[in-house]
């Protein structure tokens, strides 16, 4: 079984890239090769990609004002609670919808929905979104049984 | 990696603490990736084929404390894959055990071109597909 932060405090997965709609997808592909290894499956693996799809689409419309600051994406695994947490040095606000004529997203209520438990901090340096799945049937669910 | 740097448009970077994600993770990178640069079936074909044997041999050759650090360049037409922060002379061994008994220097016969550098006191590995 895939299990989390090693010796030296390295996360399972650490993927940095620019902020850009396209890169949302490498993402989402990255994400399932990682919680699919370390248990994830059917309903809650589809659950983990919406999840990270939503909040690194957050990350691209609203940190950088359109500009490609940096994303930064962990999964991690303690126990049975799978850890993704997607990072960025902007400024993250909500799209004023009247002004630019954009549909309001329904991020947030999607991963709170989906989630276990999740979290937004806000700091001066970036906001941090982090979300918490427990693992279901973490004994049917050996090393490898995911990849697929 | 543990601060956040500069994004640079078009170059993804990929820690992997635990040895047994680099084979699901880097096949699904770099095939969205190949996809993102257009790339031709047969080469994203190509692409997985280089994955593969370098994700085997890494697997195989990596320490459970050696650094798993990966870039991934992504540009119209080609994607540049490097293995980063290895040890010195670890590159060459590395490719070595891309070397398959029946199929010969896999890395070499599927990508554009596959370097083994020296940087300060480490070396890297560098696969390039286009």
């Amino acid at each position: 079984m895939a299990n989390t932060t090693d010796k030296t405090g390295v996360a399972a997965v650490t993927l940095e890239l620019a902020a850009r709609a396209q890169n949302v997808m490498l993402v989402r592909q990255s994400v399932e090769g990682a919680v699919g290894r370390m248990g994830a499956a059917g309903q809650q693996l589809e659950d983990i990609k919406l999840a990270v799809t939503e909040a690194c689409s957050n990350v691209v419309k609203h940190a950088y004002e359109g500009a490609a600051g940096p994303m930064t994406i962990t999964v991690d695994r303690a126990g049975n609670a799978l850890t993704l947490t997607v990072a960025d040095a902007g400024e993250w606000r909500e799209v004023e919808t009247a002004e630019t004529g954009e549909q309001p997203g329904m991020g947030l209520q999607i991963m709170e929905s989906v989630a276990d438990s999740h979290e937004i901090h806000r700091t001066p340096v970036g906001t941090e979104v982090v979300l918490v799945f427990e693992i279901e049937g973490v004994g049917a669910a050996a090393a490898g049984d995911g990849d697929e | 990696m543990s601060e956040r740097r500069e994004s640079t448009d078009g170059v993804v970077r990929l820690l992997i603490g635990d040895p047994s994600l680099i084979a699901p993770v880097l096949e699904r990178l770099v095939s969205a990736a190949a996809v993102q640069a257009a790339l031709p079936v047969d080469r994203l074909v190509n692409a997985l084929a280089a994955v593969d044997a370098l994700a085997s041999a890494a697997e195989r050759t990596f320490s459970a404390n050696d650094p798993r650090e990966f870039s991934l360049a992504i540009e119209p037409g080609r994607i540049e894959l490097c293995v980063e922060s290895l040890a010195d002379g670890q590159a060459e061994r590395l490719l070595a055990a891309t070397r398959l008994p029946e199929l010969g220097d896999v890395l070499e016969r599927v990508a554009e071109s596959v370097t083994t550098t020296s940087v300060d006191d480490g070396s890297a590995l560098t696969i390039a597909l286009a």
